[in-house]
């Protein structure tokens, strides 16, 4: 039914073709001209560590790639949740005879940050190039598996801002307040506080997401292939939580009514 | 055979509370104050199979609440409901394969896409088997016509087509039971009609339940066999349309007489005038006086009468006379 979905909403996307290719230009736009702040940042100071403009944009790469997943997935709906909550929309996927959470998301499937995946994996790859990766299978997996760790992570956070609508009507403000926090990974965190490393390590994981692969893989560090597993189980286990969070808030709002 | 049973069904929101004043709404933000409101209390009907029941009640009365709680998408706060042997709100998804939900306000189609493409979604969504999808669409296509608009995006139909097709979408997987909640909202007459002898049709076919909410009486008048009337979150009333206009309509019929200008006030026993100039309203009891008797009144004491008509008791008058009951405090008769 999931990929019944997806493939509507494709469908759906492409009844307006032209339309559908400037929201990907633009996309791709937003995304030059991040890297392009970057790339100005990075010609003008120098970051402590051996973090040059190509290693950079390995990481920022990497950070967008678990960004492009959530948006593809959870964004839109999640995004919505205060909505739903507020109108009652709910009622249209609370009375079909199908998982509640799947039919929400898929019905609300995004396509324009497809170019997002896409794009984030070029940049990777080609910056990966330029800093001298050898992409042995190995190196492959490994970063694979830290990749959709990281976009489990980044994922699980969405949704539990997007849970949290069963409680707070206004939750948007929080999944915002997050996305703003997360574009802190798009420099490598060792270049922050200790305390601001901390918490995009341990508290909202979200380092795990680019910056401990991008040492994995430039072995920059003492990150070994144990910690790339790591990074998935817990992003694994995240989106569990978040996704188990997500029903308890739904059976609350069941019995609470709004 | 019963299909709907409901006890002593009740509902109680926790809602915030509204502050007045500047000062108030900051102290909210600190300490919430909340109040309990009884949206249904006590509530207890049975409906039969095959049955089409109207749900009525003024806004905020609890029709909404009572059909989600029978749809599984609410919990009740006490009380218990079965639905075809099973609990709804404990067996959300066994009870939604076996009904339907119809919001005239919403749509369930997707915006951009053909409609059939919809009707696609609802096959995988219902798991309906190819052979039955294929009769049940050329069935209901037969009836309510969206044949021509089939291939259509959702967003290029008028309202009356969208609705039909939305009827459709939920129609597919055979429901026992549909709630319709406000089905012909917005709709002109003719969608409206079409509307109504579908699910009078499909009742007939199928013998399926109808639980249908809506403020346009016409609906009711046309499609039920049996009303409950619901205000305040109380059970007001349950039973037959004719039963209930025995019970409340019978007192009011409204005589309209145009007299000549020159007509001095005057009043007649168990009669309600009210005047605007020469133009009078008079409400009597139709138990203790008839039209005959107050026009021949009226032609002892000299009045001339210009013209006049006669309004007998609708659904509607009497549906206001017991909307209005509780205003005035009268005891709520069952």
């Amino acid at each position: 039914m999931f990929l019944h979905l997806m493939v509507l909403n494709i469908k759906a996307r492409m009844q307006y073709g032209r339309s559908f290719i400037y929201d990907m230009f633009t996309q791709i736009m937003v995304y030059v001209f991040e890297i392009l702040i970057v790339w100005i940042l990075l010609s003008r100071f120098e970051l402590p560590g051996g973090w040059g403009f190509n290693e950079v944009l390995f990481l920022f790469g990497l950070g967008y790639f678990a960004r492009a997943v959530e948006c593809a997935f959870v964004w839109d709906p999640m995004l919505k949740m205060s909505d739903y909550v507020k109108e009652g929309t709910l009622d249209k996927f609370l009375t079909a005879p199908v998982n509640t959470f799947v039919y929400l998301i898929g019905t609300d499937f995004s396509v324009w940050p497809l170019a997002h995946v896409f794009f984030s994996l070029i940049v990777t790859i080609f910056a990966g190039g330029s800093i001298g990766v050898t992409w042995t299978a190995a190196n492959i997996f490994w970063v694979s598996l830290a990749a959709i760790g990281g976009a489990f992570i980044y994922t699980a956070f969405i949704i539990l801002g997007g849970a949290l609508a069963f409680w707070i009507i206004k939750s948007q403000v929080l999944i915002w307040m997050f996305v703003d926090t997360i574009s802190l990974i798009n420099y490598p965190v060792s270049i922050y506080p200790k305390a601001i490393q901390y918490i995009l390590s341990y508290v909202i994981p979200i380092a795990l997401a680019n910056y401990f692969p991008t040492v994995f893989i430039l072995n920059k560090g003492n990150i070994n292939s144990l910690s790339m597993t790591l990074i998935f189980l817990v992003g694994f286990l995240l989106f569990c939580i978040s996704y188990r969070f997500w029903w308890f808030g739904l059976k609350r709002y069941q019995s609470a009514g709004n | 055979m019963e299909i709907i049973r409901v006890e002593n069904l009740g509902k109680t929101y926790k809602i915030q509370k509204n502050n007045q004043g500047f000062i108030k709404s900051f102290t909210s933000l600190i300490k919430k104050e909340w109040e309990q409101k009884v949206a249904l209390d006590n509530i207890n009907f049975t409906i039969n199979k095959g049955d089409i029941v109207g749900y009525i009640g003024p806004n905020g009365a609890g029709k909404s609440t009572t059909i989600k709680i029978l749809a599984g998408i609410l919990h009740p706060s006490v009380g218990q409901v079965l639905v075809n042997g099973i609990v709804p709100y404990k067996e959300r998804i066994k009870n939604a394969r076996r009904i339907a939900l119809v919001t005239g306000q919403r749509t369930n189609l997707f915006w951009d896409l053909p409609i059939i493409d919809t009707f696609n979604l609802m096959k995988r969504v219902y798991k309906i088997p190819q052979d039955k999808f294929k009769k049940n669409l050329d069935m209901l296509t037969d009836i309510i016509g969206v044949g021509e608009f089939i291939n259509t995006p959702a967003r290029q139909l008028s309202l009356g087509q969208r609705m039909r097709a939305d009827i459709v979408a939920v129609m597919l997987h055979d429901p026992d039971i549909v709630y319709l909640d406000e089905p012909t909202i917005g709709l002109d007459v003719v969608a409206k009609d079409s509307v109504r002898n579908f699910f009078k049709a499909i009742n007939e076919q199928k013998n399926t339940t109808i639980i249908l909410t809506s403020h346009d009486l016409e609906d009711i008048e046309r499609l039920c066999n049996r009303v409950i009337v619901i205000d305040n979150g109380k059970l007001v009333y349950s039973g037959d349309i004719k039963h209930l206009m025995s019970q409340y309509g019978n007192e009011i019929c409204t005589l309209c007489i145009t007299v000549e200008d020159d007509t001095e006030d005057f009043e007649i026993d168990g009669c309600d005038i009210e005047r605007n100039l020469n133009k009078l309203k008079l409400k009597f009891n139709r138990n203790s006086a008839t039209p005959p008797v107050i026009l021949n009144r009226l032609l002892e004491r000299g009045i001339k009468v210009v013209d006049f008509t006669l309004n007998e008791p609708c659904l509607e008058d009497t549906i206001k006379v017991i909307y209005g009951s509780k205003e005035v405090g009268e005891p709520i008769h069952k």
